[in-house]
Parts: structure tokens; C-alpha cells; sequence
């Protein structure tokens, strides 16, 4: 059986057991969708590059104490999360976007490209101009509240998911993205359709 | 449309934003590049936990004596501290630390070790010269002062 079938836990089972392969299958697995949600959380591409590596660092090094009591999908979600919060806290900057932190091949995606195209013709709505509105608002957002937002509104997952690996309850998250929903619709009030 | 939904919908938005083209593919190698430094780091400066372990672990085969026969040794040494306490004044009943004398003439000493009492031949008649005094095994400035 190749790597790419095998579930995570037979890789987590074969991590443990010394092979260093298993892991790395894993980092190719889940790099991609925990790189959404720390970028989501920090709006820095290398930020997000140095804490994916430490991510990935502390999943190795703490595998040996994984005992499959919640799903791998979650515990690496945790410890993401977890750290994404620790760095958000300890450099506490005010987010500035850079040219370089801008996604340029979102000006190919459709919806997004219908997204820009207002009915206001007063309102200037570049791909730039979007992009920055959308990462303001996440940046004014409270660490804790961008954190269900990223979570729920950008990648998709329950409710449920959110509060086992935020290890609160699901009404605690719920109340945490309606108060950053209201937020936010203050924050993007220029962008909503008539 | 409610502002809920137009909200939810401009931060699904934020799903087409990714990283540099080829970051994942380096990713994974700068990864597995980390994890050897690492080692190797850990490998040339090992914590002083790791070196005491590890000099004590050599330096007990060296010596060529094994785990038990420093618990034997150990132990044999406690218990012939036991026995020569037992046998010692202060470990057995039979000795009091001072026989007072009531006689006028000074009193003579004779000073007793944990060895067997040594006999002082008696040099006077007996009845005529005062009784010895027996003392612990101490000088006589060890001695508390008499309280009169």
C-alpha cells in the first residue's frame, strides 16, 4: 500500500515506530490546509512559513504522546492554532499588507473576479483593494474571534470540530462568530451587495 | 441578501489565497533539513543530564565492581556499625557514665574505650585507698562543670 492510502493513524503508528517517511507523508498531507489557517490568523506569508516549521517540529517531537484519544486532523489542528495564538500574542504588531503578501492569482478566480465587480460605480474595488479590506478586518478582529472565523467561515469546519480543538463548547463558539460577524459587518459595510 | 450571509460569503473568499508558487515542494525539504540540524545538534551538545548518565555509566564498569557489590558492601557496613554500638559503653546498659565516690582522698580515673575494661593492678591495700572512678572514653575538659 503507498503512503498517499494509508490512513493517519497507520502513519502516526509507523512515526512512532521510527519511520521517518510516514511523518513526511503527513507534512505533505496537512501542510496545505494548515498553511490556510495560520495565514488566515497572521495575514503574513512568512510568518506563516516560520510557524508552519515549527508546527510540523512540535508534531514530531510530541508524537510519541499522541494516544489517538481525538483524531490526528484535530490534534495538529491544536497545536496550529495553539501556536498561531502564542506568536499573535507575543509580537502583538499592527498588520501591514505588503505588495508581497498579495495573492496574485486570485484575479483568475471567477468568483472572486464577480466579488470586485460592483453595481457603485464610486467605490474603487481592485483585486488590491479588496484583498486589503478583507485581511483589515480580520486584523481587527480579536486573536480568539479570527480564530472561529478562520476556522468556520474560511475553511468550513462544524462547529463541533472548532470547539474540540479550541477546547471550549460549541455555544462558546457559536457566541464567538456572531459578536465577530457583526464586527466585521461593520468593518466591510462597502463591500456587502445591495 | 442579509448581511450574514454577504459577510460569510466575502471571507470564503479568502479560501482562494495561498502561498508562493513551489512553497509546498520546498516545504517539506527545508522540513526534513531542520530535523537534521537538529540532531545534529543534540548529538554534539548533549544536555548535563545526558553526560553525567553517561560518565557514571562508565565509570562503573571501569571499576569492575558490579551495582551489587556496592550494596553488599553498603550493607555489610551498617551492620558492623550496628554490632560495634552495641558493644560500645554507650550502647549497653551495664556501664553508668560516673560512679561517684564518697571518700575525701582523690578519686583516681580510670578511663574506658569500647574495648573490654583493661585491669589496673591495685598498687594499695584494699579497704585503705578510695574507690575508682569510672568515666566515659571522654578527656576530662569534655566533662560539664559540677553544679554546687
Amino acid at each position: 500500500m503507498e503512503d498517499n492510502e494509508c490512513s493517519d493513524e497507520e502513519l502516526v503508528a509507523r512515526t512512532k515506530a521510527g519511520d521517518p517517511s510516514a511523518f513526511d507523508t503527513l507534512v505533505i498531507r496537512y501542510s496545505p490546509r494548515l498553511y490556510g489557517l495560520i495565514y488566515h490568523m497572521t495575514s503574513h506569508h512568512e510568518d506563516t512559513h516560520d510557524l508552519m516549521q515549527d508546527v510540523f517540529t512540535k508534531a514530531f517531537k510530541s508524537i510519541s504522546g499522541f494516544r489517538g484519544k481525538s483524531s490526528f486532523y484535530t490534534w495538529m489542528h491544536s497545536i496550529a492554532v495553539n501556536m498561531s495564538l502564542n506568536f499573535l500574542k507575543k509580537r502583538g504588531r499592527r498588520y501591514q499588507l505588503s505588495l508581497d503578501d498579495i495573492d496574485l492569482k486570485l484575479d483568475k478566480n471567477e468568483e472572486f473576479l464577480q466579488a470586485t465587480a460592483g453595481s457603485d460605480p464610486r467605490r474603487e474595488t481592485g483585486l488590491l483593494e479588496l484583498q486589503r479590506k478583507l485581511n483589515e478586518a480580520m486584523m481587527k478582529l480579536s486573536h480568539d474571534h479570527r480564530a472561529v472565523v478562520t476556522m468556520f467561515d474560511i475553511q468550513g469546519m462544524p462547529h463541533g470540530e472548532i470547539a474540540k480543538i479550541l477546547k471550549i463548547s460549541e455555544g462558546t463558539v457559536r457566541s464567538r462568530l456572531f459578536y465577530a460577524h457583526r464586527q466585521l459587518q461593520s468593518f466591510l459595510e462597502e463591500f456587502r451587495k445591495p | 441578501m442579509d448581511s450574514q450571509s454577504d459577510i460569510q460569503r466575502l471571507l470564503r473568499l479568502k479560501r482562494h489565497e495561498g502561498p508562493p508558487e513551489g512553497f509546498h515542494e520546498n516545504f517539506l525539504e527545508e522540513f526534513r533539513r531542520r530535523q537534521r540540524a537538529e540532531l545534529l545538534r543534540r548529538t554534539l551538545k548533549p544536555s548535563i543530564r545526558q553526560v553525567l548518565i553517561e560518565r557514571i555509566s562508565v565509570l562503573l564498569p571501569s571499576l569492575r565492581i558490579s551495582s551489587l557489590a556496592y550494596a553488599s558492601t553498603a550493607t555489610i557496613g551498617v551492620m558492623a556499625s550496628i554490632i560495634i554500638w552495641m558493644h560500645s559503653p554507650a550502647g549497653t546498659s551495664k556501664h553508668s557514665p560516673l560512679v561517684a565516690s564518697t571518700n575525701s582522698h582523690p578519686p583516681e580515673f580510670n578511663i574506658i574505650s569500647a574495648t573490654p575494661p583493661v585491669e589496673i593492678p591495685n598498687q594499695r591495700a584494699v579497704g585503705t585507698f578510695p574507690p575508682s572512678y569510672i568515666l566515659e572514653n571522654q578527656p576530662a575538659s569534655y566533662n560539664p562543670p559540677l553544679g554546687f
